[in-house]
């Protein structure tokens, strides 16, 4: 990938971060906690931690110090951007298994960007309502991570 | 949730983080509101339907259908024109300010009947978007204060010590964030810094629990420069809250799940407040958790 060397910098040769350890933290929370609703809680944490990461790590240096974010959209078709862009909002389709998946993303309107309380409330919502389907829904969600786990090793789409 | 599972949760947000709903009724500009102080207030109601309560705000809400088998009814405000979320029973007196997003659930499941029974809240602090630390503190600490003089009582988990004020805030600090702090503690400027995103200071009011919480945002934390903060309310009926004791995918039986967690939870309070008891740490006896349901008396 041509942008990789410049990507790398940016990301400080993924070097463990603050909010990567904050994520590792919560998972042994989890491990010994014996109360049901903390572990939810817990798992949810964790999932911020991990957002908190990769935004700051990763997507903020790449995304929002960098001019052009179209063309960043463009990339993120690759399995690394795809890991490393949380925010952007992914819809799946159950054509997946006919290698026909259609990943739609939805970039954030522009003042979701530039406003630090709006996009603390996009990456919060947006992990809460997964949070909740993955609480409430937890087999068929199981189901079709499972899959798109399969449909990532497809090539470059 | 075994590890395993847990670790592939961990996988999933490796991959790919967030489903959005197959079909969206995106009402177009729904939520983007114009000058019209009709748009800014919405009232929320536990037990309401969510088509219901979309009838309530033509044009307001929008509905995201999800394929596992719930909706999410979603309201977006944005600045200068923020969101009012108020509920509508005087037992539980709530007004939220500078809201920028309502979510809620409906459940297309076995608790469909139950309507939405809970509500999250996204609301800025009361400025554009920066704002002092020292400020953030204080603004706070001012919203908590309304929220307990309008009767809601405090809570604490039923498995973590009964701890008030600083010995509270140093427990949390030490242990873990979900324990949550005491509202009547005004933290010192120095403790406010070090008070993590998502500590929770927990209410209950005639069946239903609130959690209020603040994210600082992370790229802001000098603590001589402006910052920016969001916070969060979750407001939800005891079933709900109680239900959450049950574990994951919660079915029909979950009352029966939820009660044989919730009778280990005394034993682990026991525990923990026996070895703060050695420390000579002062238990707070006065303190009374919220009446259980009457599925669990």
């Amino acid at each position: 990938m041509p942008w990789s060397a410049e990507a790398l910098v940016k990301i400080k040769n993924f070097a463990v971060s603050k909010e990567f350890k904050a994520g590792f933290a919560k998972l042994r929370e989890f491990e010994t906690q014996a109360n049901p609703r903390y572990r939810s809680q817990i798992q949810l944490q964790h999932l911020l931690a991990i957002a908190d990461h990769e935004q700051g790590v990763i997507l903020q240096p790449l995304i929002y110090d960098d001019t052009d974010f179209v063309w960043w959209l463009k990339q993120q078709r690759s399995l690394l951007v795809n890991w490393a862009s949380p925010a952007l909002e992914l819809v799946f389709t159950h054509a997946c298994a006919t290698g026909d998946s259609a990943l739609k993303s939805v970039a954030p309107a522009k003042t979701q960007l530039e406003s630090f309380t709006s996009r603390m409330i996009w990456i919060r919502s947006a992990a809460n309502d997964f949070h909740i389907l993955m609480q409430q829904k937890t087999s068929f969600m199981e189901g079709q991570i499972s899959t798109i786990a399969g449909c990532s090793k497809l090539a470059d789409r | 949730m075994t590890n395993l599972r847990f670790l592939l949760r961990i996988s999933a947000t490796a991959i790919v983080i967030f489903f959005a709903a197959c079909s969206s009724q995106n009402q177009d500009k729904a939520g983007t509101v114009k000058n019209n102080l009709a748009m800014q207030i919405v009232v929320i109601q536990f037990g309401e339907s969510g088509p219901k309560f979309a009838e309530r705000y033509p044009g307001l809400v929008r509905i995201q259908r999800h394929p596992a088998g719930l909706d999410f009814y979603k309201v977006n405000w944005e600045r200068p024109e923020l969101g009012i979320v108020k509920s509508a029973d005087k037992k539980h007196p709530l007004t939220i300010d500078n809201v920028i997003e309502l979510s809620t659930i409906q459940d297309n499941g076995p608790f469909v009947r139950e309507g939405l029974s809970e509500f999250f809240i996204y609301a800025g602090m009361n400025a554009p978007d920066l704002i002092s630390h020292d400020d953030a503190r204080l603004r706070t600490y001012a919203i908590l204060q309304t929220v307990l003089a309008a009767g809601w009582q405090q809570v604490i988990e039923r498995s973590e010590p009964r701890l008030k004020g600083k010995d509270r805030l140093n427990h949390t600090l030490a242990t873990s964030n979900l324990n949550g702090l005491d509202a009547r503690y005004l933290p010192t400027f120095e403790e406010w810094m070090r008070i993590e995103s998502r500590t929770p200071w927990t209410f209950y009011a005639n069946g239903i629990y609130l959690d209020v919480d603040f994210t600082r945002e992370r790229t802001l934390t000098d603590p001589q420069k402006l910052g920016s903060y969001l916070l969060t309310y979750r407001v939800k009926t005891e079933t709900a809250y109680f239900r959450e004791l049950s574990g994951p995918e919660p079915g029909e039986d979950w009352r029966a799940r939820a009660l044989v967690e919730l009778q280990k939870l005394p034993e682990l309070r026991q525990a923990a407040e026996a070895k703060l008891r050695a420390s000579s740490l002062e238990i707070d006896e006065s303190y009374r958790d919220p009446p259980l349901p009457d599925a669990f008396r």
